[in-house]
């Protein structure tokens, strides 16, 4: 029995000792991994409104776009105000142009009177007269034309303008009856009126004891008719030359005469004529038609970007950021009564701390063309893409792109020498030009921003890293048109590093997985970890795709630790 | 000194897992031992009168188990690493694994009061006052993979059922009676025992179903468990409390056995035949206090994660939510019986050399479980027993067993059984934890 006891109590296994034994386990194998969770989706949105506030303004599609408006610059056409086309035509009125028609002779027998001392001339006068055709040729010079006017097309006339026609039988020997006139005034080669659009007017007048065989019409005329060889643009004169005919027919009826008249007549002026006296009354310019050439001298306005660029460096943190808006656009408000076809030059100068950085010139502009006395309002977008026909295509991203503080923008009003338009006379035509700068949030490739960002990491983070190696897992997501390149540094209270640092790139548009393994640095005291910093840079892609308010970052995220999780049982106070 | 909580670990395992062993074992084939008629209450000692010292008159300790340090611990050059170690693969853990759950069960029993009284040459009496406890906890494979092997072995998820741990003490009075037969049936002795018990208290734990899921985006655990306790209090605030001492309920069992002698002239002296089922019975603990954790909790990640982020309440929270998995909920008070778990025993010895030596097969059945016992048995002096035997069964072992007694005055004995022979320096078995020990104290008159 002793022996038996001796034997159990001498067969001890010291490679057993509870003493020796590594109390480091390991727990869960070498897949071990936890769902950390999900971040908050970082949207687009919120993070603008937070970080920038009004700066950039949430468009209806969920695009965001700076806007920067220029002070108005005005355009006027001063000198077409004062020209006076009614001047020249007065003066050529004083010259009516007349002629006479023959239309019978006074018969010097067969005249019977009447015991009243009348008599009837119905059988000695023909009762119808072919009146034939008469022109007479004139000419009509108006000298003071537009000094900016390049050719002349055409001018129209006030309402007020008109052709006063006077037929008349001087001297006529009839005391009764009637003569009518039906004359054909071809006033063709000078004028369109609404009344003969051909020109060629057709009146017929009675001339009458009551009238005193003498009659006036008035013809309205509208438009003055010239060859495009009449206006000299060297001395600015419209030198036209033209006829006036005149045709037609007379009808006599009931045709008696006196005895006093007939003898003074007969013996006198036996041949009665037609006479036509044409009169040109009131003539006055509305509107002349033509090519102009008309240059307003260059105005100078500016967008101040100061808020922009400073607000966001400031706000992002990072002095060398390269801005890269993509499809940046200028929009020129016009208010414009010009119907004259008209376009602007305009240059853009960009300054940075009152430097010119860059400069864009020779931008060519059309302006919208107003129906004579309308005033329109118009938009002219100008940007890389255009959206519409009336968009002028300029790609000034580049200016854009060097992040100046403000963009000088300099107008100068040009009209177009081949194209034709039509000026209202007395009119002051003006324009109002306000422009302004819109930057969408939309970045090209060259877009490279960094951000930083540090966190305090808590004790426990670095006591867990001495024992085991974690390794973030995850997904991130990120919709936004920006490659996000991450990096990170982990360090002690004093800035030295003690883990490998960490890259990571998350793709635009789309899920990237993740994967950042925290290894700690040889012989580093990983234990007093004590913050991280956080680098992200902000790449920009091909895909120019605005940014919108809905676009987010999200990250799904998993703790694994490689090798299972170790712990030791040595209790604390036992060291 | 160094101070583990792996120590702690181990002490726990060591309380937490057996089947009854019977450390009196060794004395079943001595007609003077003592107190082998706790084996068979057909057994009678020559004793005429014999008083217990109190508390050292019978006590016993025992523990059973189908593993030992070596299935946990793996010395690897000057050190030894525990299964959870990274210089342990799995391999080599799984391949020292039993096929059947871990268990470890312990069990002690001490007689605060006993006596025998031969009251005439057939009948002998004994009466004895004593306490036990027993404790069994299971360690299901399930989760020791879990927790070495986590998802590398491609689980997601694991379905642990049915770990069991209880423990209970109670006080038994027994009162027994060996009457010899010899004139009915020349050799033949028969027994009975008559155990009135009453709980002390008790704890019975089950954990039905632990049910625990981990994958890449979910941590989800359920728990659906009961806790009888008889003796304890529990209330969420304070914990578990002691009654005090306080008997709970009632139980009754009974042991009855018989011997047949045999007697032959020559070399071989007789044979000996016994047997005995003891242990027929049940106890109940009364009103129990019921306890209940049926719970879930999940984690699926921090939700809505942001550079304001309370990671401090947030990690709060999900610990006090997987908390709450073991948070107990009364559920009223069933009653808490316990089957006792009967014992047969039947021997067969030969004694030779005047009965000087003796050898002996003993078979046990306890708890399900089947065990042969080969016995050496020597008598070499009137007032000495030695033994040495070994037990076949789930768990082969070693045992010795030496009592003194004379006719008059203090008999002792001191029996054991191991598994392992080998242990470490904290004496715990490294090839299994099997093992048992018994010793008393006797007055004779």
């Amino acid at each position: 029995m002793l022996c038996a006891l001796a034997a159990a109590s001498s067969c001890v296994d010291p490679a057993y000792d509870l003493n020796r034994t590594d109390p480091a386990v390991t727990l869960g194998g070498d897949d071990l991994t936890f769902p950390l969770g999900t971040t908050r989706q970082l949207k687009v949105g919120d993070m603008i409104t937070d970080r920038f506030g009004s700066l950039f303004v949430r468009e209806d599609d969920g695009t965001f776009t700076a806007h920067y408006t220029a002070d108005p610059v005005d355009f006027v056409f001063a000198g077409l105000k004062d020209y006076d086309g009614a001047r020249p035509f007065r003066k050529y009125c004083n010259f009516p142009i007349s002629t006479a028609f023959s239309l019978f002779r006074t018969p010097a027998s067969g005249v019977s009177f009447d015991p009243d001392g009348t008599a009837d001339l119905s059988g000695l006068l023909p009762a119808t007269i072919n009146l034939g055709t008469k022109s007479r040729g004139t000419t009509l010079n108006i000298p003071r034309m537009p000094d900016q006017l390049l050719g002349l097309e055409s001018i129209t006339l006030t309402r007020e303008s008109i052709v006063r026609v006077t037929f008349a039988i001087p001297n006529c020997v009839l005391t009764d009856g009637t003569v009518t006139a039906t004359v054909n005034v071809d006033l063709s080669q000078f004028f369109e009126s609404e009344d003969c659009v051909d020109g060629i007017l057709t009146v017929v007048v009675p001339l009458t004891k009551e009238n005193g065989y003498s009659s006036t019409i008035d013809i309205p005329l509208r438009t003055l008719k010239f060859s495009s060889g009449d206006y000299d643009v060297k001395t600015h004169t419209l030198n036209m030359e033209a006829r006036l005919g005149f045709n037609g027919s007379v009808a006599v009826s009931g045709a008696r005469t006196s005895r006093a008249r007939y003898e003074s007549i007969v013996s006198s002026n036996p041949l009665q004529q037609l006479q036509v006296t044409a009169e040109l009354r009131d003539l006055t310019c509305e509107s002349i038609r033509g090519r102009y050439d008309y240059k307003i001298a260059q105005l100078q306005t500016s967008v101040d970007l100061t808020n922009l660029t400073g607000q966001v460096l400031d706000r992002i943190g990072d002095k060398d950021a390269v801005f890269d808006f993509d499809d940046p656009e200028i929009i020129l408000n016009v208010e414009s009564n010009i119907s004259v076809p008209t376009y602007a030059l305009v240059k853009l100068t960009a300054l940075k701390k009152r430097a010119k950085v860059a400069v864009m010139d020779s931008i060519v502009v059309p302006f919208p063309i107003a129906e004579p006395g309308e005033t329109l309002h118009k938009q002219i977008r100008l940007a890389k893409t255009a959206k519409s026909p009336e968009d002028v295509v300029l790609d000034f991203t580049e200016l854009v792109r060097i992040a100046p503080d403000q963009i000088v923008v300099d107008i100068e009003g040009l009209t177009y020498h081949d194209q034709a338009g039509e000026v209202r006379v007395g009119v002051v035509y003006e324009a109002h030009v306000t422009p302004r700068v819109n930057i969408p949030l939309a970045f090209g490739p060259a877009l490279q921003l960094t951000m930083r960002d540090t966190l305090t990491l808590p004790d426990t983070f670095g006591n867990l890293l001495q024992d085991n190696r974690l390794t973030l897992l995850g997904e991130m997501t990120n919709t936004l048109p920006l490659q996000l390149e991450f990096n990170m540094e982990m360090t002690d209270a004093a800035g030295n590093r003690l883990l490998e640092p960490v890259d990571a790139t998350i793709a635009a548009g789309g899920t990237s997985p993740l994967s950042v393994p925290l290894v700690p640095l040889a012989d580093a005291p990983v234990g007093k970890l004590s913050k991280a910093f956080l680098t992200f840079k902000v790449k920009g892609t091909k895909d120019n795709r605005p940014v919108k308010a809905d676009d987010y970052i999200q990250a799904a995220l998993r703790v694994k630790v490689p090798g299972g999780y170790h712990l030791s049982l040595q209790n604390d106070d036992a060291q | 000194m160094k101070r583990y909580s792996l120590t702690v670990l181990l002490a726990l395992l060591a309380f937490t897992a057996l089947v009854p062993a019977q450390p009196l074992r060794g004395s079943y084939f001595f007609e003077t031992s003592l107190l082998r008629s706790k084996l068979n209450p057909a057994f009678a000692p020559q004793t005429d009168l014999y008083i217990s010292v109190p508390v050292a008159g019978y006590a016993s300790a025992e523990m059973l188990s189908n593993v030992g340090l070596g299935n946990f611990l793996f010395p690897e050059g000057d050190k030894t690493y525990t299964f959870l170690n990274d210089h342990v693969d799995e391999a080599t853990f799984y391949g020292k694994l039993p096929e059947k759950d871990p268990y470890l069960t312990a069990r002690f029993e001490t007689d605060l009061l006993g006596a025998g009284y031969r009251l005439n040459d057939k009948l002998f009496l004994s009466a004895g006052l004593s306490v036990s406890g027993y404790g069994h906890a299971d360690i299901p494979r399930e989760l020791l993979r879990f927790a070495k092997t986590g998802r590398s072995g491609g689980s997601q998820s694991w379905m642990i059922e049915g770990p069991h741990a209880s423990f209970l003490t109670y006080a038994t009075f027994s009162a027994g009676c060996s009457y010899d037969l010899d004139d009915l049936v020349p050799g033949l002795r028969v027994g009975g025992r008559l155990r009135l018990m009453t709980g002390l208290n008790a704890a019975n734990a089950t954990l039905h179903m632990l049910d625990v899921q981990m994958n890449d985006d979910r941590l989800a655990a359920t728990v659906r468990g009961i806790l009888d306790l008889s003796g304890f209090s529990y209330t969420p605030e304070g914990g578990f409390r002691s009654d005090g001492f306080r008997l709970h309920g009632l139980g009754a069992a009974f042991d009855l056995g018989a011997e047949y002698r045999l007697r032959f002239d020559g070399f071989v002296n007789g044979l000996n035949l016994s047997a005995s089922i003891a242990n027929v019975g049940k106890l109940s603990f009364g009103k129990a206090n019921r306890l209940k954790a049926e719970h879930s909790a999940s984690f699926e990640g921090f939700q809505d994660i942001s550079a304001d982020f309370d990671f401090a309440s947030a990690l709060e929270k999900v610990t006090s939510d997987f908390s709450e998995l073991v948070t107990l909920e009364s559920d009223g008070t069933p009653d808490l019986r316990y089957i006792m778990s009967p014992e047969i025993f039947a021997g067969a010895e030969v004694p030779f050399l005047n009965e000087m030596l003796s050898v002996g097969l003993l078979y046990n059945r306890s708890m399900d479980k089947n065990q042969m016992t080969v016995a050496f048995n020597a008598t070499p002096l009137e007032w000495l027993n030695l033994n040495a035997h070994y037990t076949f069964g789930p768990v082969g072992r070693m045992g010795f067993y030496a009592e003194y007694i004379p006719k008059k005055y203090v008999g002792f004995f001191l029996g054991f059984e191991k598994a392992s022979w080998k242990t470490n320096k904290q004496l715990l078995g490294i090839r299994n934890f099997t093992e048992s020990v018994c010793l008393g104290l006797n007055v004779l008159l």
